[in-house]
């Protein structure tokens, strides 16, 4: 049992004895629980938009709706979410509800649906279940058509030039046929041939429901934001940004060179993703990363630091505050000046790293797995809304170039330092050519503050600590000689990798004189044993 | 730099030093046998002294009548030779075998001493004293009880010994009788080669070095004398006694021509204790000597004496941090932050125990190939590991002798009868 282990083990047994004192020294609260359980509509807040999902919804399912609030977030609206028996009475108060493939309905949320929609809100409705039942009770049998195969050949514009067709997957199809005034998009299941999302009235139908197919996911993304568009035109058009991802200090500076270079040359907006830094910030290798960056800057690049990596059970948003402080320091002090945050995006649901976004205006998000972080269910609304960040969020990436598809919210085209040249170049390429607007992260204000330092970046000046700053290349003046301050046992241990380059080339010469021993001896053997032998 | 890095910094500094300590030895040990095995190992003499041959022995009965027809077939002048076999409290038919050899051979000089447990039972050097007072050779061979030599053993560590009077003693080599009776005593079997053998004709080749090792070894008889006869406190006799031989200015000489064959444990509890034993002997020796690693006057034997410190101090507390990080660091308690601490250190670790192993068993007929390469492998991470455990023993024990001011008494091998392993195996392969 590893100390993480016991860590955990102990707090499961004081978690399980504060559950079991709680049970028996208060049960007047126990009492209070249920009254407030009675009324469990009161527990969805109020928001712009409410997604309604099953009851019984799988895990896969709720990864659905944690993905649905995602994109919400990303376009700024202020999410309630909740399952079906937990929202019927909660429908009245929202004029924007979707309704998340919901298989076996209640009649009680079916006849809620029905009077919100009579009352004029609208109504997304995912899914084909939900749509059957809810066109039943209406006695409406004649007003849609299904089909039982279950793959579906969608086509879909994302723009007048821009089309992509993928298949999806659902256990039926329903479409429907009477009273559409608008449908977008193609979905042939057999012989079959439906629309991708449609309006009937109030209601919008969209009969693919499985947010794990990217190409749904970038359909919705796109459609929900006309949905919620309650003005004439096209809702707010968002830019992507070129990101370098996960830029290290410790990797080639030439490559990173190279890279800066090719943006550059290319004259495209780019921005540099850099990872934290605790320790030897001033060592020569971090200057030579920084006097790299500080190019950048001054050259249409910009800056933004990746978080620390969490390796606790749990996000201690006082400990992470504490390096994020630090690695902060380390590139001002160099004259970088990160402007946004870099985070994987379940953390918007964690209260723990809800504290951390909220000293950042501007928030990048990464699809980095952190199983650590579950949708929170019970919360009910997305809680880190109430921060206004500017989002950017990962593109949902439909081929290699990665490239953006969805101009409703800011998105990130993330691009790897392996990579190769001639690849980064082929992806610039794609960008430049997307019918998403590229565009440059200093055309935006930033801010954000630590236990040390306040920054802001507005009418395109740097304001640090109250103080006016520069982002103009100014090259580094490096030492002759940097002291390390390393005492013995640091400069051995920092050169064991030379060592062990120094042990391999003795080991390769001892073992070649062994060898060498080894043929004599068994050379010596063969002719004293056997030559003697063959002569007797 | 965390505690861990620190002793995995000091674990990779001592193995490794060590290892190259051990190539270096091997690298002189192996240029010596090479020299030596062009030669027949004999330096003819114009006349040959008397030899007093003692064998020590404590309920030895199943083995002692093959030691004493061995000695008693010696291409030795017959009558330049006595046999002294001091039958020392033992329980068993030892004193009936003896006199059955006596009866059968008498012509020769074989005098069986048998002690009871007021003069003896005291330990492996009481007994040499108590031989050595009716002992009548200027020169004294020593043969333990399970010992086999080759005819031709005490003729060429006598003419060696003879040829040189700065020389003190002459050992010969000892091998495993009966290597194929267990994969323990294959594991003994290299041990000995690699780390007795050649590890002492290493020492021999660069400082003039050896250590008796207790069996086939000849030694002035005013030696002796001079230093008062054996140290009775001394589990290790034959460690204690050679760093005496340095001091008085002499040295000893490895001639590994001079073979002789033992029997070996070949269950892992007889081997465990006789380890433990030779290991709490040589802690007392390297107490006992320490301080004349700072003696100018010592000579050559402050290197011995410095080796056996770095065998038992760096060795052992090297190889207990390095095995005790590697499995907390599997269990997930600590782990080293050291830069560039590679898997690649322990595969060549490995690579050249396995070679260095190797070119020993080369030099010899019959040792060297694929399947011994196999064994010293998995004997890097079986036998090897039993060292710890020998020595961290061997030192609880000494300090729980200390405490008790307990007696040295005989801590016998118990002995195993080969004719009956060579039926039970001729059993096995007919039943088959």
């Amino acid at each position: 049992m590893n100390f993480n282990m016991m860590f955990k083990y102990s707090m499961l047994c004081i978690a399980v004895s504060g559950i079991i004192l709680c049970t028996f020294a208060k049960p007047v609260f126990a009492a209070e629980d249920a009254v407030v359980l009675e009324g469990a509509n009161m527990e969805i807040p109020e928001g712009d938009i409410l997604v309604v999902y099953s009851d019984a919804a799988s895990e896969a399912e709720v990864e659905a709706v944690s993905d649905i609030v995602e994109v919400l977030t990303y376009q700024a609206f202020q999410v309630s979410f909740g399952k079906a028996s937990e929202c019927t009475n909660a429908l009245q108060r929202f004029k924007y509800i979707i309704c998340y493939d919901i298989d076996k309905s209640q009649p009680a949320f079916l006849q809620a649906i029905m009077e919100r929609k009579e009352a004029g809100a609208k109504i997304m409705i995912i899914g084909n279940s939900f749509m059957k039942s809810y066109m039943d009770m209406q006695n409406k049998q004649d007003n849609y058509v299904m089909d039982d195969k279950k793959v579906g050949k969608i086509t879909y514009y994302f723009d007048s030039l821009t089309v992509k067709e993928g298949l999806v997957e659902e256990s039926e199809f329903l479409f429907l046929v009477k009273g559409v005034n608008n449908q977008e998009g193609t979905l042939e299941v057999g012989t079959t041939k439906g629309y991708v999302v449609a309006d009937v009235g109030n209601i919008t139908h969209m009969p693919v429901s499985d947010m794990q197919n990217k190409l749904v996911k970038a359909i919705f993304a796109r459609e929900v934001a006309y949905w919620k568009w309650t003005y004439a035109g096209e809702p707010h058009a968002y830019a992507q940004y070129i990101v370098l991802n996960e830029v290290y200090p410790f990797q080639e500076p030439e490559k990173l060179m190279e890279v800066v270079d090719l943006m550059v040359e290319m004259q495209v907006p780019f921005v540099i993703s850099v990872m934290p830094v605790y320790v030897n910030g001033d060592y020569p290798a971090m200057q030579r990363f920084c006097e790299i960056l500080r190019y950048a800057q001054d050259n249409g690049g910009t800056i933004i630091m990746h978080c620390p990596i969490n390796q606790k059970n749990e996000i201690d948003a006082k400990l992470m505050d504490e390096y994020i402080t630090m690695a902060i320091q380390y590139y001002i002090n160099q004259e970088v000046y990160p402007m946004a945050l870099q985070v994987p995006s379940v953390w918007m649901y964690d209260e723990n790293a809800i504290e951390i976004l909220s000293h950042f205006g501007t928030i990048f998000t990464t699809n980095e797995e952190d199983n650590l972080v579950e949708f929170p269910e019970d919360k009910h609304t997305n809680e880190v809304y109430a921060d206004g960040h500017q989002w950017v969020g990962a593109t949902v990436a439909l081929d290699y170039s990665g490239v953006s598809y969805t101009k409703t919210y800011s998105t990130a085209v993330y691009i790897g330092m392996e990579e190769d040249s001639d690849i980064i170049r082929e992806k610039i390429n794609a960008c430049r050519n997307s019918f998403v607007p590229l565009k440059s992260l200093w055309d935006i204000e930033h801010n954000f503050w630590t236990e040390e330092d306040q920054m802001s970046y507005d009418n395109r000046i740097i304001t640090l600590n109250g103080e006016r700053k520069e982002k103009n290349y100014q090259a580094t003046v490096y030492e002759d000689e940097y002291d390390y301050h390393r005492n013995m046992l640091k400069k051995f241990s920092k050169d064991l990798a030379e060592e062990n380059r120094k042990l391999v080339i003795a080991v390769v010469i001892v073992s070649s004189i062994f060898l060498i021993f080894l043929l004599i001896a068994r050379y010596n053997n063969k002719r004293k044993f056997f030559i003697k032998k063959d002569k007797e | 730099m965390t505690l861990v890095d620190i002793l995995s910094l000091y674990a990779i500094i001592a193995i490794w030093g060590l290892m190259f300590l051990n190539i270096f030895l091997s690298i002189g040990g192996f240029i010596y046998m090479i020299r030596v095995n062009k030669t027949d190992g004999r330096i003819p003499l114009a006349e040959y002294p008397m030899v007093s041959i003692m064998v020590p022995a404590h309920n030895e009965g199943i083995v002692l009548r093959k030691t004493v027809e061995a000695l008693l077939a010696f291409d030795y002048p017959k009558d330049k030779y006595e046999i002294i076999v001091i039958n020392d409290n033992s329980t068993d038919n030892s004193a009936e075998v003896l006199k059955s050899i006596q009866d059968d051979n008498p012509d020769r000089k074989l005098i069986a001493i048998n002690t009871d447990n007021i003069v003896g039972g005291k330990g492996k050097s009481n007994a040499l004293n108590i031989a050595l007072s009716v002992a009548s050779g200027s020169i004294i061979a020593i043969y333990d009880a399970d010992n086999t030599p080759a005819q031709d053993a005490l003729i060429i560590l006598i003419e060696n010994l003879m040829a040189n009077d700065k020389l003190g003693a002459v050992i010969g080599k000892f091998r495993t009788r009966n290597r194929n009776a267990s994969i323990l005593t294959r594991f003994v079997n290299i041990e000995t080669l690699a780390y007795q053998c050649m590890n002492q004709a290493g020492r021999f080749f660069f400082f003039k070095l050896c250590t008796i090792p207790g069996t086939n070894f000849v030694i002035r008889r005013s030696i002796i004398d001079e230093m008062g006869g054996w140290d009775t406190k001394a589990l290790s006799e034959d460690t204690e006694i050679s760093f005496r031989i340095y001091r008085m200015g002499y040295y000893i000489k490895f001639m590994p021509l001079a073979v002789t064959w033992e029997q070996e444990p070949q269950y892992l509890k007889q081997w465990f204790k006789q380890r433990t034993r030779w290991a709490k002997g040589n802690i007392y020796v390297l107490l006992k000597n320490f301080k004349y690693v700072f003696d100018k006057k010592a000579g050559s034997m402050r290197l011995d004496v410095l080796y056996y410190g770095l065998v038992y101090v760096l060795m052992l507390t090297s190889l207990i941090c390095s095995d005790a990080i590697f499995v907390l660091g599997v269990l997930g308690f600590f782990h080293s932050t050291l830069g560039g601490f590679s898997t690649l250190l322990w595969g060549m670790a490995i690579l050249l125990f396995v070679l260095n192993v190797l070119i020993t068993l080369s030099v010899e007929k019959n040792e060297f190939g694929f399947q011994s390469a196999l064994l010293i492998l998995l004997m890097l991470f079986t036998y090897s590991k039993l060292w710890v455990a020998v020595v961290v023993n061997a030192a609880f024990l000494s300090v729980q002798d200390k405490l008790y001011h307990k007696e040295v008494v005989w801590d016998k091998t118990e002995r195993v009868d080969e004719s009956l392993n060579r039926k039970q195996k001729k059993k096995h392969n007919e039943a088959k």
